[in-house]
């Protein structure tokens, strides 16, 4: 028998930008599916959106530490990976690198602002309802 | 019996036109088992000499007469009429190649795709001294990549993917399908630099999983299954 040539387990580390953020779409992609499917039943199936109001979320929702994380999840996963999926649809039709950039660079600063908006809200929510004073 | 066929042309002349348009040729007695290559030398030779496409084996063999048939990608030599026109009397358009640049009427600029052709390394690499026979290969490692050594570079998989329609910088599925077919040969040393280029931005990241590619082949070679090897031997840091 003649030897076999090749090298079976050909190694290539390859680790760069583009790669993680295709990894990051697919496990986020994963993650969300369950996440999404919970809180649309939670808030627009079981109860009714007139239902919802800043009482009802502190009580039966931030109330909850376990409620928190999973918003926080949300809000990460959900929300890089929309971000991430419009940069490619961005990629994808602006073909000048200049007006590209623009819409990147003020896309992301949105993005950034609504995280840091939703991540507040998060930690610094009282866990229990306070009287919100009425200006006379 | 024969058939009735009108042939629905995209015409475009870049001496005579200021854009491509619809001309329409109706062929009286087409013989059903006729191609739609044999359409288009009939409505040349019948109607107008000028009409401009590509064409050279005729047998699905060179690649060269991919074009948009009925609006998906096809062989113009590998349709037959009566695949695609029932009963004794129809319709069959025909436009050129989406996403490439048209030179004239059925004829695209094949330069972008041979660009991105070229970009992957399609070509055997391995400075090792050569054994003193040959270099062997179970039969096993020649199946790891035999599909798509079917390749014959038509474009059809290419210009039918949505992704490359919206930006041509996207190397395009037949160079990927090119990069395979060296990536998974036991014999080449160059996986790591076709995988290189292929993890950057205009790699294999812009396939969105469309399928087009695979339905557009006419080698039916399974491309789409093919990118996705290559986008996971990137992502697994190995390719065997
Ligand atoms: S003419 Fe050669 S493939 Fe059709």
């Amino acid at each position: 028998m003649a030897a076999e040539t090749g090298a079976p387990a050909r190694r290539v580390n390859i680790n760069n930008f583009e790669t993680n953020v295709w990894r990051y779409m697919r496990l986020s992609g994963l993650l969300i599916i369950p996440l999404l499917l919970g809180h649309l039943l939670i808030l627009h199936l079981i109860n009714s959106v007139f239902d919802v109001n800043y009482e009802w979320v502190i009580e039966y929702r931030w109330g909850l530490i376990g409620w928190r994380i999973y918003d926080a999840f949300l809000l990460w996963f959900a929300g890089l990976h929309g971000f991430l999926g419009v940069r490619c649809v961005i990629r994808d039709y602006v073909h000048d690198a200049q007006v590209r950039r623009v819409i990147m660079v003020v896309m992301a600063m949105v993005v950034i602002f609504l995280f840091l908006l939703g991540t507040v809200a998060l930690i610094g929510a009282p866990f229990e309802p306070v009287e919100i004073p009425v200006v006379p | 019996m024969t058939m009735k066929v009108t042939m629905r042309i995209r015409r475009f002349d870049p001496e005579k036109d200021a854009k491509p348009y619809w001309a329409e040729y109706t062929l009286e007695a087409v013989d059903p088992t006729d191609r739609v290559l044999d359409l288009l030398h009939q409505v040349r030779g019948r109607f107008d000499g000028s009409l401009a496409f590509r064409r050279s084996c005729a047998h699905g063999v060179c690649g060269s007469d991919a074009m948009r048939i009925n609006g998906v990608n096809r062989l113009a030599c590998k349709v037959l009429v009566n695949t695609i026109v029932k009963g004794d009397e129809g319709k069959i358009q025909v436009e050129p190649l989406l996403g490439l640049p048209v030179i004239k009427d059925l004829v695209v600029d094949m330069e972008p795709f041979f660009e991105n052709y070229r970009s992957v390394m399609p070509y055997f690499v391995n400075d090792e001294p050569p054994p003193a026979r040959e270099r062997i290969q179970t039969p096993e490692q020649r199946t790891r990549f035999d599909d798509p050594t079917k390749c014959i570079l038509c474009a059809a998989c290419t210009t039918s993917c949505p992704s490359f329609w919206a930006n041509g910088t996207y190397v395009g599925p037949a160079a990927i399908v090119q990069a395979h077919r060296f990536i998974f040969d036991s014999r080449d040393r160059a996986a790591r630099d076709r995988l290189a280029v292929l993890s950057q931005e205009n790699g294999v990241w812009r396939c969105r999983t469309i399928f087009n590619c695979t339905t557009a082949c006419p080698r039916d070679i399974k491309v789409t299954q093919v990118i996705a090897e290559v986008k996971n031997a990137i992502s697994r840091g190995r390719a065997d």
